[in-house]
């Protein structure tokens, strides 16, 4: 089995569109989005089937029993997120700010703080002739490198494909690291800007402590700047090979607001993107089995 | 008025308006509480009268006073302590600094320490005052950041201007907790649609009026201003796509300060949002 | 001694697993009895410091040494706090690593990544 995990560092460089077409070029059998602050791969995929969908539970939280409070404050006064709140009756926990430290519980003289269970975000899985693994959080619902590794493994327990697409994480934090555990190679798409650059750098060097091969290409290319030569010259340095360059495409976005995928297509960008992907499936066939 | 500008998706020009809408308004604050990639200083450069670096609690062990009966280590839920040959390590970066440690030690070995998490800039620029928070890297949660810098401007009577985190993560609700109103910075894509749809249902959980700016403009349908629609979401402006503006933003300037056309077009949308909001605030003033 | 290694249950049978704080399971190998004992990881559901928490429990077993892929930074501090070498395995097959390790023949885990450490 082969595992092709790809990230950008930056937001908006088009990691799910690239995403979205290889998935399509290969015809692959078990993907996954592991975007789960802000997963965007299912609407490109319109997938036929409801996902079986199961809770996610994150850090629990606490709650006061009003009606055993004794209004003493003492929670109030050892709390350093300011989440408990005095109101006529005694005192409450606000669940947003509360980080489920669980002090609050150590200085109530009659126990009435207890443990609840804090629901972040939905686990779902589209099953069909197809395998899609992604994830909803709450809104305010905290992005957790458990969560992407749940989102893993319910793709891992279920899937027979010798080839699986995983639409990583932006950042370079936790929930990147935990996507990157198992995947053979790392595609980073950039776009030919300073902050794209830099954000590249951080991704790379993470990669790299985790020995996973990288490989990169630009997206989103208008005119020739002095950025790509730079993009090109870290790549150099680096020894990452540098595998192709995406032309800026007004049309792309247009066919993705439409539903239509960019293979079925026309657009400048599609051409670009074939390459791209033949050559990350070559390189990812020369990498010896982890 | 304190008015929070949002986005859902990184990328569609949330600074952008913040700092352009804030650059027609003198006499203003700006508060950056983007604070992992505050961007907003790079535009207005102001001078910087006081940095204040903020710290957050952090365990002190006296060895000497430990017993080694490691009730820290079991109690604390962020598994931020360890214990090797009866002597306690802690873990900083993994550290939320919630101080219980400190409450359970039956021998009173832990003691408040401090760890500095990040700074707060506090300038001014053209008659303007410029709050700037900043985390320090490798931290994982600039809340405190944020919560201090809306103490810095709880009070004021001027217009604010808050340039929140994207997304809809913990910082996000920290940072609109002050707002009086809601801007969301939308795209004309699906994803920014999408992501827009997130940010919009965490302002409802927060109980906060909002209005949209669409970004980015073409020809083509917008499905952000299809959910703005839908979702009874007033339209306060529509910023075409333009490359000049592109390119003056790209480079680190003020748009609405290069030229006269961006301070009306900006100045237009600010009298709408001024008008909406006052509208909003005198119907519920619970808000 | 007392060697630790991470497991993965598969298929075909158990081998040596990709990660460490969030592995299921452990395998503790005593040298001197020959015995093999698998222990359940019960940091591998905490949502952070997971590395820490299994670092703390290989200490707590007193474990000398750990033949893992790869390990978290601040699991690396505990455990060279607590003298425990860390090897990175050749291959997945649990026993032929053990023969290995006693054969000197591993290489120790000198890169450690920064850690998937905790998010809010």
């Amino acid at each position: 089995m082969k595992q092709l995990l790809i990230l950008s560092g930056k937001g908006g460089t088009g990691k799910t569109t690239v995403a979205a077409a290889f998935i399509k070029l290969s015809a692959c059998k078990a993907y996954a989005d592991c975007d789960v602050d802000a997963p965007n791969l299912h609407l490109i995929i319109n997938s036929s089937v409801l996902p079986i969908s199961k809770p996610f539970w994150g850090m629990p939280k606490y709650k006061i029993d009003s009606t055993q409070c004794l209004g003493c404050g003492k929670c109030y006064q050892v709390c350093r997120f300011d989440a408990i709140h005095q109101f006529s009756l005694g005192f409450v926990i606000d669940p947003i700010a509360c980080e489920g430290c669980a002090t609050c519980t150590l200085v109530c003289p009659i126990q009435c703080i207890k443990e609840t269970p804090h629901h972040v975000g939905n686990l779902m899985l589209y099953k069909s002739q197809t395998l899609f693994s992604t994830a909803k959080l709450n809104p305010g619902g905290g992005n957790s490198g458990l969560l992407v590794t749940e989102v893993k493994k319910q793709l891992r327990q279920e899937s027979t494909a010798d080839f699986e697409i995983i639409d990583g994480s932006p950042g370079i934090g936790c929930p990147v690291i935990a996507s990157m555990n198992n995947a053979d190679l790392v595609l980073l798409v950039t776009e030919p800007s300073l902050s794209g650059l830099s954000d590249l750098d951080r991704v790379a060097i993470t990669a790299e402590k985790l020995h996973i091969p990288t490989v990169v290409c630009i997206n989103k290319v208008e005119v020739y700047s002095a950025i790509i030569d730079e993009i090109i010259d870290y790549c150099h340095k680096k020894n990452i090979p540098m595998i192709g360059i995406i032309p800026y495409d007004k049309t792309v976005p247009k066919n993705i607001n439409l539903g239509i995928s960019i293979i079925d297509t026309d657009s400048i960008a599609k051409k670009s993107i074939i390459e791209i992907f033949t050559k990350v499936k070559q390189i990812l066939y020369e990498t010896k089995e982890r | 008025m304190k008015i929070a500008v949002l986005s859902g998706k990184g990328g569609t020009g949330k600074t952008l308006c913040a700092v352009n809408l804030t650059a027609v308004s003198p006499g203003s604050i700006y508060v950056d509480c983007d604070i992992e990639e505050p961007d907003g200083h790079l535009f207005f450069k102001p001078k910087t009268i006081q940095s204040e670096k903020v710290t957050v609690f952090f365990p002190k062990i006296n060895a000497l006073l430990c017993n080694g009966c490691r009730k820290c280590v079991d109690f604390c839920r962020f598994n931020a302590l360890a214990m090797v040959h009866n002597c306690i390590t802690v873990f900083p970066e993994v550290c939320h600094a919630c101080g219980g440690c400190a409450i359970i030690c039956p021998v009173l070995a832990i003691s408040d320490g401090k760890l500095e998490i990040g700074v707060i800039d506090d300038g001014t620029v053209s008659a303007i005052r410029i709050i700037s928070g900043t985390l320090n890297p490798g931290r994982e949660s600039g809340v405190p950041i944020i919560n201090k810098m809306a103490k810095m401007i709880e009070n004021t009577q001027d217009l604010v201007f808050i340039d929140c985190p994207p997304g809809s993560s913990c910082a996000t609700v920290e940072s609109i907790r002050i707002a009086d109103f809601c801007i969301l910075v939308t795209e004309p894509t699906r994803f920014g649609a999408h992501d827009l749809e997130m940010v919009h249902e965490l302002i409802i959980s927060e109980n906060k009026p909002c209005a949209a700016i669409l970004n980015k403009i073409d020809s083509s349908d917008d499905p952000s201003e299809t959910y703005c629609i839908e979702k009874g979401i007033p339209i306060m402006g529509k910023i075409p796509y333009d490359p000049e503006l592109g390119r003056i933003n790209s480079e680190g300037l003020v748009a609405a300060w290069e030229k006269e056309s961006y301070k009306i077009q900006f100045a237009k949308i600010l009298s709408r949002i001024i008008e909406e909001a006052s509208h909003e605030t005198v119907a519920n003033p619970k808000r | 001694m007392k060697i630790a290694l991470p497991i993965l249950n598969t298929n075909n049978g158990q081998s040596i697993g990709p990660s460490f704080g969030r592995t299921s399971h452990f395998m503790i190998y005593d040298t001197l009895t020959k015995q093999s004992n698998v222990i359940e990881n019960t940091a591998m559901e905490l949502q952070g410091g997971a590395g820490i928490r299994a670092a703390q429990i290989i200490i707590d077993l007193q474990v000398n040494v750990l033949i893992c892929p790869q390990c978290g930074e601040n699991a690396e501090v505990l455990l060279k706090k607590a003298n425990v070498s860390i090897y990175r395995n050749n291959g997945t097959d649990i026993f032929e690593n053990i023969n290995l390790l006693i054969q000197n023949k591993l290489n120790s885990l000198d890169d450690i990544h920064p850690g998937f450490h905790h998010s809010r």
